[in-house]
């Protein structure tokens, strides 16, 4: 315990409230997707995060780091950086798919506010023979 | 129905937000930050530090994660990416039209111009240099396919009339998605095991040729990631166009 | 035979890459493209399936054994799932062959073949971040097929329910991502049967936390209730057979991660059973709420949606009975609702083919005199869905029941006589309409390759309704795996 847990992991779960509270309370569509990045950045520090161990560097063995071939005891956990990796090209190609759905949203009713969108309910279109 | 006011909305929003994220604030300080887990025997990083530049032959730890021991991961990382660069290029097809013109906007200038054509050959030089150098310092396939899209990105907003072949992106972006499958099936045919980097003693570890089969692997994804983050730029050019 | 199973994920890997060569230099054949790689993928189950009768089929990938490389451990239940699966998408694609033209339908196949791609490597992973991988395959699969509109459909459903999928597919993708890193820094592993093996050992309000996450996740995966409000979106806008994956092959994966995660990995490590109590009431009311929304829809699209939704919470309230019964009625009625679902979205998208918006119940009329075929198959899908016997839907019911009398749960009885009721009523108005034949119809043919299609699923509905015996050994590994973790962390150290 060094308080330092509490600066970090508060951050991102400030940052994960405010891209929760986003998706939950804006019914405008880019607004939503902000949060859903905003939510995406989260994890992904919070994977980084979890990887770091005090007072020791990048997992990389060169000539130019002075790491020996086995570096057990020097560096931070490499497993959760190649996890960051994945999430990140994941996070844009969700973005991506998000953003043209709603400019297809956009296109094809005018509006990028996503009205009743609990249960689809209302705005029951009249069904015709 | 009547539309609730953004207050009563937003009320219920921040309370499950803030109960959410504070259940995991509370369950990731019980882990804490910054404390050795490493190093005990248990921890499956234990092994990717001990023998990871003897078991794969690469020198930057993070890429021998990323390309041998989690290698099937990477293969779904590029699927995913290949599924958006795709799903991308289908959905702007299905756009409906709404009729509007878009202003094309100012011509690019002269500085634009030709500073472009000037740093456009040196951003791919060094796309490059970061994919072949994955196993040897940070970065890699993923970083340097991103580097090298935005040459061409630079080269659309450079020359915004320019012609591209999207014929030659997608041809590049298969190939290159087939040989990454092509050398995890080396793999299962000489030992039984897909993605098993079968030479990775191959070469002096720390310099260019070393580590195996990890650089062609990184070569194929740095190929891959290229072409298909520049199909993206160029499919959404084609939107606004 | 065994067939390494990494060929479940690679094959069809192979297609998809293959689809853009092939749409250059042959464009008519790249639309088949895809469905070659189902035939691959179909083939190799086919080879494995009479291994899963001795347990799980293993193999490792990258040259290093759990838990440092990935393994794939594909248990009978995964197998059994994975199974139906590729069936089901198979049955999508292959009934569009009827020579017509369809704008997108290379993308659109691609896309079927992917989410089943994903759905698969979801069940067969034995590593929980390659779970979260191939959970994204699925999703961006199923943004994409939920954005493909109907052929004439001029409403713009489809976006609305593309995105709206996409933005609470994310959520759901990356709250499952904290809890995975949550489940990394307290056991230092990734594997999952070596973070089942880990959790008791690790503090009980960081498991409730990773319980909370993985539950929201892929509790919207899974279409469950209140986390279910995008489903019927999907379903409203989207083509036929886009219904059917979501219905039985993207939220069926979903479902098997939940309860895979839940009732192995995570409930040791929580109070006795409180995992399962809370999984159990979830399911209920999702089914009740299924059943009722079905019966007070209009539109047949979500009429189909909502009754999928509902039998996702009938799934997961008799797994979580958490008794030998419970579990084998589960899977057969698993079974009943991936077999007896495509029918019925296949017919009802045949049948309302040419509505340019939501389809009435009224589209249905007449059918067994206007397409006898139609008629006579979506029939069977009705009673066969309701649980006539003999049908997998009626054994899973009764055994359902007789675990749900045996546990004394009155209350869960009463919930699903209500709910079955519901059912009763809106299947019953849909087959009113079908045998309505007051009124004159156009004749109508059932194009071939639907109809050999719907046959052939019903074929299988009767088959497993007669003779469920052969599938006894095999349920008897699904209940070993759900009820006890030990045996499924045994499996995993291959």
């Amino acid at each position: 315990m060094n308080g330092y847990e509490w600066i970090f992991y508060g951050g991102i779960m400030a940052l994960m409230a405010v891209g929760i509270w986003a998706i939950l309370s804006r019914r405008n569509l880019i607004k939503a997707i902000m949060g859903l990045v905003i939510i995406e950045t989260a994890v992904n520090l919070l994977l980084v995060a979890v990887g770091y161990v005090n007072d020791r560097s990048a997992p990389i063995v060169n000539g130019d780091t002075g790491l020996g071939d086995s570096p057990v005891g020097e560096v931070v956990d490499p497993l959760p950086q190649a996890l960051v990796l994945t999430a990140i090209v994941i996070g844009l190609a969700t973005t991506a798919l998000a953003l043209v759905a709603a400019v297809g949203y956009f296109r094809s009713t005018g509006t990028l506010e996503l009205k009743s969108f609990t249960y689809g309910r209302t705005d029951e279109t009249e069904v015709k023979e | 129905m009547m539309e609730r006011s953004t207050i009563q909305r937003s009320l219920p929003a921040l309370a499950i937000s803030i109960l959410i994220a504070g259940t995991l604030f509370l369950a990731f300080v019980e882990i804490g930050f910054g404390e050795n887990k490493v190093d005990s025997e248990d921890a499956v990083a234990n092994r990717y530090i001990a023998n990871g530049t003897t078991e794969t032959g690469s020198s930057n730890l993070v890429t021998s994660v990323v390309v041998n021991y989690r290698g099937f991961d990477t293969l779904g990382e590029v699927t995913v990416l290949f599924l958006a660069a795709t799903g991308v290029g289908a959905m702007i097809n299905l756009l409906p039209e709404d009729g509007k013109k878009r202003s094309k906007g100012p011509k690019p200038s002269l500085i634009m111009t030709q500073g472009g054509m000037l740093a456009i050959p040196v951003i791919a030089l060094f796309g490059t240099y970061v994919f072949l150098h994955g196993h040897l310092s940070p970065g890699g396939g993923f970083q340097g396919g991103v580097i090298i899209a935005t040459a061409f990105l630079l080269y659309l907003i450079a020359k915004p009339d320019a012609k591209t072949s999207h014929r030659t992106l997608s041809l590049s972006e298969s190939l290159a998605g087939l040989s990454f499958i092509g050398i995890g099936l080396i793999g299962l045919a000489v030992s039984g095991i897909f993605l098993d980097n079968v030479i990775e003693g191959f070469g002096v570890l720390g310099e260019l040729v070393s580590g195996g089969l990890l650089p062609l692997i990184y070569i194929a994804i740095g190929i891959k990631v290229g072409s298909e983050m520049s199909g993206l730029v160029e499919k959404m050019r084609g939107d606004a166009s | 035979m065994t067939v390494d199973p990494v060929l479940l994920i690679v094959i069809p890997l192979v297609a998809a890459f293959l689809v853009p060569i092939t749409s250059i230099f042959m464009k008519g054949l790249a639309k088949w493209i895809p469905l070659l790689g189902l035939i691959g993928m179909a083939v190799v189950m086919a080879l494995d399936f009479g291994d899963l009768y001795d347990g799980p089929v293993t193999s490792i990938t990258g040259g290093f054994g759990p838990p440092w490389g990935i393994s794939i451990i594909m248990t009978p239940f995964g197998g059994l799932l994975a199974t139906g699966m590729i069936g089901v998408a198979l049955f999508v694609m292959i009934s569009e062959i009827d020579g017509k033209k369809r704008a997108h339908q290379t993308v659109y196949n691609t896309m079927v073949m992917m989410a089943t791609t994903g759905a698969v490597g979801m069940v067969i992973t034995g590593d929980i971040f390659n779970m979260f991988v191939f959970l994204e395959i699925t999703a961006i699969a199923g943004v994409v097929l939920a954005a493909i509109p109907r052929d004439g459909h001029e409403k713009g459903l489809n976006w609305r329910g593309a995105a709206v999928y996409a933005l609470v597919g994310g959520v759901a993708s990356f709250l499952v991502l904290a809890g995975i890193a949550l489940l990394y820094g307290a056991t230092s592993t990734l594997n999952i049967y070596q973070i089942a093996e880990r959790i008791e050992g690790v503090d009980t309000f960081v498991v409730g936390a990773a319980f909370l996450t993985m539950f929201i996740g892929l509790g919207i995966e899974s279409e469950l209730f209140p986390l279910n409000g995008w489903a019927p979106e999907v379903y409203r806008g989207s083509k036929w057979g886009t219904g059917s994956l979501f219905s039985g092959v993207i939220g069926k994966a979903g479902l098997l991660a939940l309860l895979r995660i839940s009732f192995v990995v995570l409930s040791p490590g929580l109070e006795n059973g409180i995992v399962m109590d809370i999984l159990l009431w979830v399911g209920a009311a999702t089914y009740l709420f299924g059943e009722a929304a079905a019966f007070s829809s209009k539109d047949l699209y979500r009429v189909l949606g909502y009754s999928s939704i509902g039998v996702f919470g009938l799934l997961v309230a008799s797994f979580s009975l958490g008794v030998a019964d419970g579990i084998r009625g589960g899977t057969m009625l698993l079974l009943g609702h991936m077999l007896a679902k495509p029918i019925l979205f296949s017919m009802m998208g045949f049948a309302g083919r040419k509505k340019k918006g939501d389809v009435p119940l009224s589209s249905l009329k007449g059918l067994i005199r206007s397409s006898p075929s139609a008629g006579i198959i979506m029939t069977i899908g009705i009673l066969a869905l309701i649980g006539m016997p003999p049908s997998p839907t009626f054994w899973g019911k009764y055994f359902l029941f007789s675990a749900a009398g045996s546990e004394g749960q009155w209350l869960l009885i009463s919930i699903l006589i209500i709910g079955t009721l519901f059912e009763a009523g809106y299947l019953g108005r849909m087959l009113f309409n079908i045998f309505d034949t007051r009124k004159e119809r156009k004749a109508d043919t059932l194009p071939l390759a639907r109809g050999i299609m719907g046959a052939l699923f019903v074929f299988f509905i009767f088959l497993i309704g007669f003779l469920p015996g052969p599938l006894e050994d095999i349920i008897t590994f699904v209940i070993a795996e759900l009820i006890d973790p030990l045996n499924y962390i045994s499996w995993g150290s291959i």
